[in-house]
């Protein structure tokens, strides 16, 4: 007995030690270089609108083939790797599939499940530096990797509970917690987690709360460019941008007139509501391309044209995109999902809302002919189209 | 001291037989008064929504179809019909919850009402993709719908109702996936309720 309680001493020791020895965590806090930040002006009163038709020089889509074991209900995620398209539907369809670029159907990426090559929730899907896609599995924690046809490759523990992920340089993860975070971890109420190849911190980013239980920056949607990883948190009208060098603001959007987020603090949820509804805000929609940027306006006058912004990298000047009626096609430019190479911005139509658009089609001028290859087959249960925009340099 | 541990374990043995028997008692009251509550709520539903809600038109306009067959059908709308209403903006998991556990009652609890997922959805494909995910055979009825106008539609969440042969709604009940039991329950209900109403 005298033995045992001389022992207990040590083997607390022991385990001290060896917990010191196993990889704590070290969360910082990044300091933000506003060195290289653009000032983009969005002024609905005063600022420089362009035709839509006019921003783009070629417009082109991408009929996904519809199957059975393939139907898409709402795409969420597209990325385009070397010879195949990839599409995550999260919600409806919680699948992860394959199509050629002329829209042929390969097949399922991965399926749900217990094993080790399949998710039990599909939380997201990002292309890594070599072109295999990899799979967020938020419930079991894991990262699942593909080739690009489908072929596992590994899966790996997921460091943080994280909701979203992109790749930027040098292996480096940028994870997005969307504060959904357990009181008492590390990175509660971090909107950012940054890790190098070997899932150490390199550094975190995010702001606290605004007052008890009630969090202002539940980050948005993570864009992924040129080896940067873009991100911004609601509220904030700044686009940041993170890779292994660290963060940066690389946009400052200066809203004009009564841009929702010059009320802050708000007070609570219902607030922001109110202030959402009644004036004009960011809406979280970025895509950074080769020569421009793409921001999303929210205005609260809808008789008003939606301001949607390009702005230009090189002449540092914004331009509000109007509605064009002429050319049929422009219908379907409505809330871009994601880019396709470095100038291209690509949106989805439901084959129901081709469809109905077929009388505009018939009805358009000369100039713009009857694409019957848009419309043979189609259906009203087919899989949705994606169109690709070429933004005109 | 042998007799001593003896009675003492006599005495713990029936001291624990006696608790056991007072839990479940207090489960079976527990549960009754769910059913009552239940059966409570149904009724009020079916007083407040009957009559009020024509939906026939909607129904018709938005073309039914079946899971896997594509066909249209021209389902009968003058027999009761068991809703299942739910909307992509709903949270997914309970959308799941209750579609399976609709499909689950069909298949393995005899509910002979045709079943009918009534969704608001941007296309009749987003439907079908996750009637085939949850159930490739299920063949439930598929019809699209923005708005059927009854006050629960505002609280986002997936509900069932039943339809029936005026094409009122009524029996709505709203599934909550942490209460499975009580959803059992009132498909229990629907059973004892429809199943014999179509007998006559």
């Amino acid at each position: 007995m005298k033995r045992l309680l001389f022992r207990i001493p040590s083997i607390f020791a022991i385990c001290l030690a060896a917990a010191s020895c196993t990889g704590r965590l070290t969360v910082s806090q990044a300091d933000v270089d506003w060195s290289r930040t653009d000032t983009v002006i969005c002024d609905s009163d005063d600022g420089m609108y362009i035709e839509r038709e006019a921003a783009f020089d070629s417009i082109w889509f991408v009929r996904l083939e519809t199957d059975d074991k393939g139907l898409i209900g709402r795409p969420d995620v597209i990325l385009f790797a070397d010879s195949t398209i990839v599409v995550a539907d999260m919600n409806i369809s919680k699948n992860v599939l394959m199509f050629k670029y002329d829209g042929s159907f390969i097949g399922q990426l991965a399926q749900m499940g217990n094993g080790h090559n399949e998710f039990l929730y599909l939380s997201y899907v990002s292309l890594d530096g070599n072109g295999n896609v990899s799979v967020l599995d938020e419930v079991r924690g894991k990262i699942l990797t593909f080739t690009e046809r489908g072929q596992f490759l590994n899966e790996r523990d997921c460091p943080i509970y994280a909701n979203a992920f992109e790749y930027a340089d040098n292996d480096v993860i940028v994870f997005d917690t969307g504060l959904r975070y357990h009181k008492g971890s590390p990175y509660d109420n971090i909107s950012f987690v940054v890790k190098d190849g070997m899932m150490n911190d390199s550094y975190v980013f995010g702001l606290t709360d605004f007052e008890e239980g009630f969090n202002y920056t539940r980050s948005r949607n993570l864009y992924s460019y040129g080896g940067s990883v873009y991100g911004n948190v609601n509220f904030d009208d700044i686009i940041y941008r993170m890779d292994s060098h660290g963060v940066s603001a690389a946009y400052r959007l200066i809203i004009r007139p009564d841009n929702a987020s010059d009320y802050f603090p708000f007070k609570d949820k219902e607030e922001i509501k109110n202030l959402y509804r009644k004036h004009t805000h960011f809406n979280g929609s970025f895509i950074e391309l080769g020569d421009y940027s793409y921001f999303g306006i929210s205005i609260k006058d809808y008789e008003k044209q939606m301001p949607d912004l390009l702005y230009n990298h090189r002449t540092g000047q914004s331009h509000m995109l109007l509605n064009s009626f002429n050319d049929p096609m422009m219908s379907f430019f409505v809330s871009p999902l994601t880019r396709f190479g470095d100038n291209c911005l690509v949106c989805v139509s439901s084959a129901n809302n081709v469809l109905n658009t077929r009388g505009t089609f018939e009805t358009a001028g000369s100039e713009y002919p009857f694409p019957s290859n848009l419309f043979e087959g189609l259906e009203a249960d087919s899989n949705p189209i994606l169109f690709f925009y070429r933004l005109a340099y | 001291m042998k007799r001593i541990i003896r009675n003492t374990a006599i005495v713990l043995v029936v001291a624990a037989l006696i608790c056991s028997q007072f839990a479940l008692l207090i489960g079976n009251a527990k549960l009754n008064m769910r059913n009552l509550q239940l059966q409570d709520t149904v009724g009020k539903q079916q007083m407040n929504d009957a009559g009020l809600y024509q939906l026939l038109d909607n129904l018709q306009n938005s073309g039914l179809e079946t899971v896997p067959a594509t066909e249209k059908l021209s389902a009968d709308l003058t027999k009761p019909l068991l809703v299942c209403r739910i909307s992509e903006y709903n949270c997914s998991e309970c959308v799941d919850f209750a579609v399976r556990k609709m499909i689950e009652e069909r298949k393995n609890e005899g509910l002979e009402l045709p079943v009918l997922l009534l969704g608001n959805y941007s296309s009749m494909s987003a439907l079908k993709a996750l009637a085939w995910r949850l159930d490739p055979e299920s063949e439930c009825l598929l019809g699209l719908e923005q708005d059927n106008g009854l006050p629960i539609e505002g609280h986002n969440v997936p509900y069932y109702y039943v339809l029936n042969g005026n094409c009122t709604a009524q029996d709505v009940f709203v599934p909550d996936r942490m209460e499975k039991e009580l959803v059992e329950t009132y498909f229990s209900i629907l059973n004892r309720k429809w199943n014999a109403a179509d007998k006559d």
